[in-house]
């Protein structure tokens, strides 16, 4: 089956200059749906699920292929050239800031710059680096998501969320809305990944968006990409949590604005 | 819990490894499947993702349980298992269970999605894909190629946008009585890729099941080639009848002339023996210079009935006198544009105008250009049409100007194209315009339209030769 069909994609808004819009862990395009309306208005936006999120076609999923983020990269680089839009500005949340940065950094050519939001090249301290987690925090993380998964996105929703209920309330349904097994071996390749060595390799206009109080990618972790990524921009947001496009929806619209283009 | 230890007797793969990655131990089931000497990182280089190992390794790196599915190459073949590798005191341990069944299966079935990607890619024809609401989600190279669409341009209904303007209402209604089961989807239309370029395909499209999700597949066939050939046939068969017409004109004025110069040498010649006859009566004298002008003109009409209708296709080019040209056809021409109220007027600066051309061609390429403005003209409050020549660095434009309402701007990249014209049906063929640009070019000349505005104005572009001022 083809991509577009197999992930799900949907194209909104017109004009030249490309969105593309790539969910996190555990959510899909839904997510956006609080500030593509704006978006839509000044941009075209491609909007898609990553394999075995959303509504993508999960019979699709091969655990050999999505084993690395570099799989899910791969799908990224495939839409793009299967829909013959790029060069595109991608706007990556969390995990799929880093599947952003692998992508354009194997393809270049076919992105104009990248946006990543709340991003963690390594959830995991190692050495000077400071991801935020202890080993023994990661795998427990982990293996309460593989123990009881739907208690788990219970419990993270409201974390992910800055506090705030009802969109805690969404990120939680999303999060049981993919397939069990998929969902806990997605989430291992996930927090398992390092993609720090890809940092430097990027030569391409970036923004890094960090939220306040962030748990999962708190400011250290964003920083440290600021200054891994030449030329890069930083812009604390005043909104809580990780998940500012949800938490924050005015605020990201507009930094979003101020920044487009982005330039190097 | 008898079950479960058979069930790891009996299925499960473990082992344990050093820190470099060196096999410890392992059990039974694994030990079949190992080549002495290799390393599990040995193991690992088979078939999986850079990214995958490197993932596998990071997370051990960082002391974390790692699970996935892997591929060894074994001395008994692939073998895929689902693993979960994790950190000891000592090295790593790992416990897996054999998948190579079901990753085969699941292999193949891929590959063979691949296949069928891979034959509807490289298809020599048009390949469209929709969901069961007509809606487009993919397209190959071949329809992209014809249609000059970017698939996100053709997702969704985009693709109605590349249809040509006068087909798709008709387009749209098919495909939509087609997606509501209503019709079959089975005919020719229109792509307009530019404003000059247009695909003719035929398509029939079919609702398939793929993995029990309604598809629809639709197929175009480009005609393109086909279309072309036969309206090059159709422009030589045209060619062919007017060349067939000129041809019996060309006899029929060569025995008019023959006919008629006889008496008129007679009657030019008694007007001349009159003239001295009657030299004693004034007053007859101007009425014999009409006669003498009169059996003048009738012979120049006949002279350049003939030359007109001559074939001169096989003829070299031949100096000759553009303004000497002009005047002949003016000639002819004169008398259609009185009796419509038309003031046909021609203005030249120079004496004379060398030229190198087939004479026959350029006159019947001007009288056509004087016919088509004496039509556009018809529903003008002003009607002229004017002839004039003009002299540039290197060439001389002969310019034909009306006073209609000029040429629309959509149209004026088509105007040369063969059978396009905007005369009512059967008033034109539409050949005038581009039998004309061919001719020209076969004089060495170029004929093109002036610039848009409110009048029409042709231009004949002709080079100067050596034996011009």
């Amino acid at each position: 089956m083809n991509i577009i069909k197999r992930n799900n994609v949907n194209l909104l808004g017109s004009g030249d200059e490309v969105l593309m819009l790539s969910h996190g862990y555990g959510c899909s395009q839904e997510m956006w749906r609080l500030v593509s309306p704006e978006l839509e208005k000044t941009h075209r936006l491609v909007l898609f699920d990553h394999m075995g999120s959303g509504a993508s076609e999960a019979a699709y999923y091969d655990k050999g292929k999505y084993g690395s983020l570099a799989g899910y990269a791969d799908d990224v680089i495939e839409v793009i050239e299967d829909l013959g839009i790029g060069p595109v500005t991608f706007v990556g949340h969390s995990v799929s800031a880093m599947i952003g940065v692998s992508a354009a950094v194997k393809r270049p050519d076919l992105f104009k710059a990248l946006i990543l939001v709340t991003p963690s090249p390594c959830y995991v301290n190692s050495g000077d680096y400071v991801g935020g987690f202890t080993s023994e925090a990661i795998e427990g993380l982990i293996r309460s998501l593989e123990s009881n998964y739907a208690g788990w996105a219970e419990a993270i929703a409201p974390v992910l969320t800055g506090n705030d209920p009802q969109q805690g309330k969404m990120i939680a349904t999303s999060f049981c809305q993919i397939r069990p097994d998929i969902a806990k071996h997605f989430a291992r390749v996930t927090f398992t990944s390092d993609s720090r060595s890809e940092l430097p390799k990027l030569d391409l206009p970036t923004l890094i968006l960090q939220c306040k109080d962030d748990v999962i990618a708190p400011e250290v972790v964003g920083d440290y990409v600021h200054r891994q990524i030449k030329g890069s921009h930083f812009v604390k947001l005043a909104s809580n949590g990780h998940c500012p496009h949800l938490t924050a929806p005015t605020e990201f619209v507009e930094v979003l604005r101020a920044h487009l283009p982005l330039r190097a | 819990m008898m079950h479960l230890k058979r069930f790891i007797e009996d299925r499960a793969l473990t082992f344990e490894l050093e820190r470099s990655f060196l096999v410890r131990s392992c059990n039974a089931n694994f030990e079949r499947y190992l080549t002495p000497g290799k390393s599990f990182h040995d193991l690992l280089a088979y078939e999986n993702s850079t990214g995958m190992v490197d993932g596998l390794r990071a997370a051990l790196g960082a002391n974390l349980e790692w699970s996935g599915e892997v591929a060894f190459p074994t001395k008994l073949g692939i073998l895929y298992a689902e693993i979960s590798v994790y950190p000891t005191d000592s090295g790593y341990a790992g416990i897996g269970i054999d998948v190579t069944e079901q990753a085969l299966v699941r292999k193949k079935l891929l590959q063979q999605l691949e296949f069928r990607d891979q034959l509807i890619k490289q298809s020599p024809v048009g390949v469209f894909l929709a969901d069961k609401l007509g809606s487009c989600f993919s397209v190959n190279d071949c329809w992209k190629e014809m249609t000059g669409l970017k698939l996100y341009e053709a997702i969704g209904d985009g693709w109605l946008n590349a249809v040509h303007p006068e087909d798709r209402e008709s387009v749209t209604q098919d495909w939509n009585s087609f997606k509501l089961g209503e019709l079959s989807f089975e005919r020719e239309y229109r792509y307009q890729r530019s404003s000059q370029s247009t695909t003719y395909v035929f398509a029939k499209a079919v609702m398939m099941n793929i993995s029990g999700v309604p598809q629809i597949f639709r197929l175009e066939n480009d005609l393109t080639p086909l279309i072309l050939r036969d309206q090059q046939m159709e422009h030589q068969r045209t060619q062919i009848e007017a060349s067939a017409r000129l041809a019996a004109l060309g006899v029929m004025a060569s025995g008019i002339s023959h006919e008629i110069n006889n008496p008129l040498t007679i009657i030019d010649g008694m007007a001349e023996v009159l003239g001295y006859e009657l030299v004693a009566f004034p007053n007859a004298r101007p009425k014999l210079e009409g006669i003498k002008r009169n059996v003048g003109r009738i012979s120049s009409i006949i002279r350049s009935m003939k030359t007109l209708a001559r074939d001169g296709s096989c003829d070299e080019l031949e100096s000759h006198d553009l303004r000497r040209i002009c005047d002949e056809v003016l000639l002819i021409a004169e008398p259609k544009f009185c009796e419509h109220g038309v003031a046909l007027t021609f203005h030249c600066n120079l004496a004379l105008v060398p030229i190198r051309c087939r004479v026959s061609e350029i006159e019947q390429v001007l009288l056509n250009l004087l016919n088509n403005a004496l039509d556009a003209v018809q529903e003008s409050e002003e009607k002229w049409v004017k002839l004039e020549i003009e002299v540039h660095p290197k060439k001389f434009l002969l310019k034909v100007s009306d006073s209609g309402p000029g040429i629309p701007e959509a149209i004026r990249v088509s105007i040369f194209n063969p059978f396009f014209t905007t005369k009512a049906p059967g008033k034109g063929s539409g050949l005038g315009l581009s039998i004309s640009k061919t001719l020209i070019s076969a004089n060495g000349a170029e004929l093109y339209l002036g610039p848009s505005g409110l009048r029409t104005t042709f231009i004949l572009d002709f080079p100067q030769t050596e034996e011009s001022p």
